[in-house]
């Protein structure tokens, strides 16, 4: 794990491209959540749901993904009407530790049903992971508009986004051995990305399939 | 700065986070903040899809890369140094043979000598070096004037070496190609009815 981000953020503002977040008061919401307030209840799961959908589907996969997120939502009430939440304003926080709890516990329960399946039933049955036809399609668009990228590019330039992207060498290290300052290395992944942008946006247009850009 | 309801990651702690290298504490607070961030959850989508393109893409230029690095390996483990030391060593032996060649065979060498055989009595016997052409004229006096003759060459144990028709104009020359080694060689003249008009001697050095 690389060394945590100095500048992680970058202000909201009302122009469209970094939009306000408009959220509820954590401590406000709690108290409604400790009072069994319906109304709390339904503003809990309209500020979470997507998040913590998008957090399970990612970490387990589509499959019972609704139930996934129903239990999680369960547990996070449960627990906050017991008064386990001792600082309200940690709500987000305590959201976060819940889901990944219930990741952590899936993951287990995944790997436990594997071992007592063993000898059992030769087929084993694992979360499908794969991506749908369209995804796979989407995938592989942008995998080839990658390859232009990098084809279009110094021999140079492509070994240090291969050493940063394939071999997951730290930012520090390239700079070091390959001499180069912070900022080129910003600038080079920087005009990288802007590139596959324009090829994305240009390609998959045109096709009618666009979502990167 | 910490991520809160005004503020959005950068993008660099996106892609930090998309390839699982982003540490505590900014791990927590991006994590939090994409609870509840729907912008941030669009652009993060985004970037995973983009590392993995990249991803995928490099490790195919890497394998590229690869499969030309082992072909050049085994051309260069092929041609290594003591073989291609030896490769150079016969191509320079072979150079300067034909080089020698060229100057120890001069194009006299290869030029035929010219000589006229006679049969007058006290004549000597023809000398001429061995391995080359050679431009024979014979003496015809005293002959019989034939529009042609027939030509035979035997060696010195009488095996045919040669034979042709020669003689236009009562002037008999022949070219004979054939390379002869050192020894006694004779050169017969016919008429066309086969009937034998003159031997000529001829000694090859």
């Amino acid at each position: 794990m690389s060394a945590p981000q100095d500048t992680i953020a970058t202000q909201a503002d009302s122009s469209g491209s970094n939009p306000p977040i408009s959220g509820p008061s954590w401590t406000a919401l709690v108290e409604k959540i400790i009072v069994d307030d319906q109304s709390g209840m339904e503003e809990l799961y309209r500020v979470f749901s997507k998040g913590v959908r998008f957090y399970l589907c990612r970490q387990l996969g589509p499959q019972d993904l609704e139930d996934k997120v129903h239990d999680t939502f369960l547990i996070v009430v449960q627990a906050v009407r017991r008064g386990e939440l001792r600082e309200p304003e940690r709500l987000m926080g305590f959201v976060r530790t819940v889901v990944r709890r219930q990741v952590a516990a899936h993951i287990d329960q995944a790997v436990h049903n594997r071992r007592q399946q063993v000898g059992l039933d030769s087929g084993i049955r694992v979360v499908d992971l794969n991506r749908d036809p369209e995804e796979t399609a989407i995938h592989r668009q942008y995998a080839q508009i990658a390859k232009r990228v990098l084809n279009s590019i110094s021999k140079r330039d492509r070994e240090i986004l291969t050493r940063f992207y394939l071999l997951e060498q730290s930012q520090e290290q390239i700079c070091d051995q390959m001499h180069l300052t912070e900022t080129q290395f910003r600038l080079l992944k920087s005009r990288a990305k802007s590139r596959f942008g324009e090829l994305g946006k240009r390609r998959l247009t045109r096709r009618g399939i666009l979502r990167f850009v | 700065m910490q991520l809160d309801q005004n503020t959005h990651a950068i993008d660099e702690v996106l892609e930090s986070y998309a390839m699982g290298t982003l540490a505590e504490p900014s791990l927590a607070d991006l994590e939090e903040h994409l609870l509840i961030c729907d912008h941030c959850r669009e652009r993060l989508a985004d970037t995973y899809a983009y590392v993995a393109a990249m991803r995928s893409a490099a490790g195919g230029l890497d394998q590229r890369d690869e499969s030309r690095k082992v072909l050049w390996g085994r051309a260069s483990g092929w041609l290594s140094f003591r073989r291609l030391g030896w490769a150079m060593a016969i191509v320079s032996l072979v150079l300067a043979g034909a080089a020698l060649r060229l100057v120890f065979s001069p194009l006299q060498f290869q030029q035929p000598v010219a000589i006229l055989l006679e049969t007058s009595r006290g004549s000597e016997l023809q000398r001429v070096p061995a391995g080359r052409p050679l431009d024979v004229s014979l003496d015809m006096r005293g002959l019989p004037v034939f529009p042609k003759y027939e030509m035979e060459m035997v060696d010195a144990g009488g095996r045919v070496l040669d034979t042709s028709a020669v003689g236009i104009e009562g002037k008999v020359t022949t070219r004979i190609s054939k390379r002869l080694r050192p020894g006694a060689y004779f050169i017969r003249l016919y008429s066309t009815s086969r009937e034998l008009l003159r031997e000529y001697g001829l000694q090859v050095e």
